[in-house]
């Protein structure tokens, strides 16, 4: 099931985001309204454990609660902000499972609210989702793994390769070839 | 790194797992200010949200969100803001009003029922612990007894007394206890403590393996100049772990532990 009509949620988010800010609790239970579904999927699809998601959604909801100060409420986009956060906690999690140490990137920098301002809103509308899902869907199958590996798992290319079993060129290779895929897809996300 | 060769990694970035150096390099090359490599990381982060974006899956729990808005106490301002009117507001039919009036009275009654419950759940505690009180006083006072009698017995002065020199530590895991073979006849043993913690310390206890204080000497006897010793009767000292604790107030200055062996 796809989730919200990105485009028109993303033009009311601001007022939301302004009374997140004044610690309106009517704003929180707004928001979660809309993104709890979309939040919960992504921790679902990354732990695979419904009671850890729950708990993963909390923890998302409560940062966002926390630091919604120092979000930009006119330019930023606050689904992607949220969903930035969720997929940061529960790759946490599962770094945390594994023992396998973070990667070189600090993935909190991936959540900092100034990375959400002027995002493109056309990646927020509904029928691009559905593109986009149809554009991974053509992608060959290893493209399509390399991708999921890095996004859910977290994985850099290094790890990637070696879980695949490729050399790391290959993977790269896949990686950038998927991206550029899926950009001509999305032709319409580029302005 | 040229534009082109970054290209290949924008999406990486955007997802937080592009590996040292290449994360630093784009970092600096987009701080130089290229429009090209900022418009295609400005895609990339929107196809990295379109990935998380469009699973499909279920919706979240219904309970959950009860519990996220308890962040803020937001649930429970919605539930006063949009809930059904108040129970004693709404219409209710005939046998409705009975059965309230007769779960008001269950309910009234069940206060009294639990008040009586852990009351006399209460009392029995309270009997338990002051038989259990009362038990520890009496062989306290036993142990009182034989030991008064023991000191006022004359013999005692006159029988072979045995002495055991303490020692700071020990006992501690892995550590030997110092040994004490209570040898047959003696009445008494004398625990000769360390010197200098004889002329700090104000009280010392006698402890049993089991952590209980068997014995206690406050203030302490007098000593000589070189040393102070508790006389301790045998009859207290079965064979087990023992420790001496040297008390001043309420601080614990040192621990000196033995061990009777057999006697």
């Amino acid at each position: 099931m796809f989730p919200l009509i990105f485009a028109v949620l993303a033009m009311e988010d601001g007022d939301v985001v302004v009374r997140l800010q004044r610690r309106e609790p009517q704003a929180l239970a707004q928001l979660y309204d809309r993104y709890s579904g979309m939040v919960y999927r992504l921790a679902l699809r990354i732990v695979r454990d419904s009671g850890i998601a729950e708990d993963l959604v909390q923890e998302t909801f409560l940062r966002a609660w926390n630091r919604a100060g120092a979000f930009d409420s006119e330019r930023g986009a606050v689904g992607p902000w949220l969903l930035a956060i969720a997929r940061n906690r529960a790759l946490d999690y599962l770094r945390a499972q594994s023992r396998r140490g973070g990667n070189t990137i600090e993935l909190n920098e991936t959540e900092h609210p100034t990375r959400f301002i002027d995002f493109p809103v056309e990646a927020l509308n509904f029928d691009l989702a559905r593109q986009l899902k149809r554009a991974m869907e053509q992608l060959s199958a290893d493209q399509r793994l390399a991708l999921e590996l890095a996004y859910f798992e977290g994985m850099s290319q290094s790890e990637i390769a070696e879980r695949m079993g490729q050399p790391l060129g290959t993977v790269k290779t896949w990686m950038r070839r998927a991206m550029l895929q899926m950009r001509d897809s999305l032709g319409s996300v580029s302005r | 790194m040229t534009c082109e060769e970054l290209r290949s990694d924008y999406l990486l970035y955007a997802m937080g797992t592009m590996g040292e150096p290449e994360s630093s390099e784009l970092r600096a090359h987009l701080d130089r200010g290229c429009a090209a490599c900022t418009e295609g990381l400005r895609q990339a982060h929107a196809l990295a949200y379109s990935m998380g974006a469009v699973l499909d899956g279920p919706e979240a729990p219904s309970a959950l969100r009860g519990r996220v808005l308890a962040i803020s106490g937001a649930d429970e301002r919605r539930t006063r803001a949009l809930g059904p009117l108040p129970f004693w507001a709404r219409p209710v039919a005939r046998w409705q009003g009975w059965a309230l009036a007769a779960a008001a009275i269950v309910l009234a009654l069940i206060p009294g029922f639990l008040w009586r419950r852990e009351l006399s759940e209460s009392r029995g505690r309270q009997a338990a612990t002051a038989a259990l009180l009362a038990q520890e006083q009496r062989s306290a006072a036993s142990l009182r007894e034989t030991e008064a009698r023991l000191h006022a017995d004359a013999s005692i002065g006159a029988a072979p007394i045995f002495a055991l020199e303490l020692e700071r530590g020990g006992g501690g895991a892995g550590e030997p206890f110092k040994q004490l073979t209570i040898p047959r006849g003696v009445n008494a043993v004398v625990l000769a403590l360390p010197s200098d913690l004889a002329r700090q310390a104000s009280a010392a206890e006698l402890r049993n393996a089991s952590g209980r204080t068997i014995w206690t000497a406050s203030p302490l006897p007098a000593g000589g100049a070189d040393s102070t010793g508790l006389t301790v009767a045998v009859q207290l000292l079965t064979p087990g772990r023992y420790v001496v604790v040297m008390l001043a107030g309420d601080r614990t200055l040192a621990r000196l532990p033995f061990e009777v062996t057999s006697r």
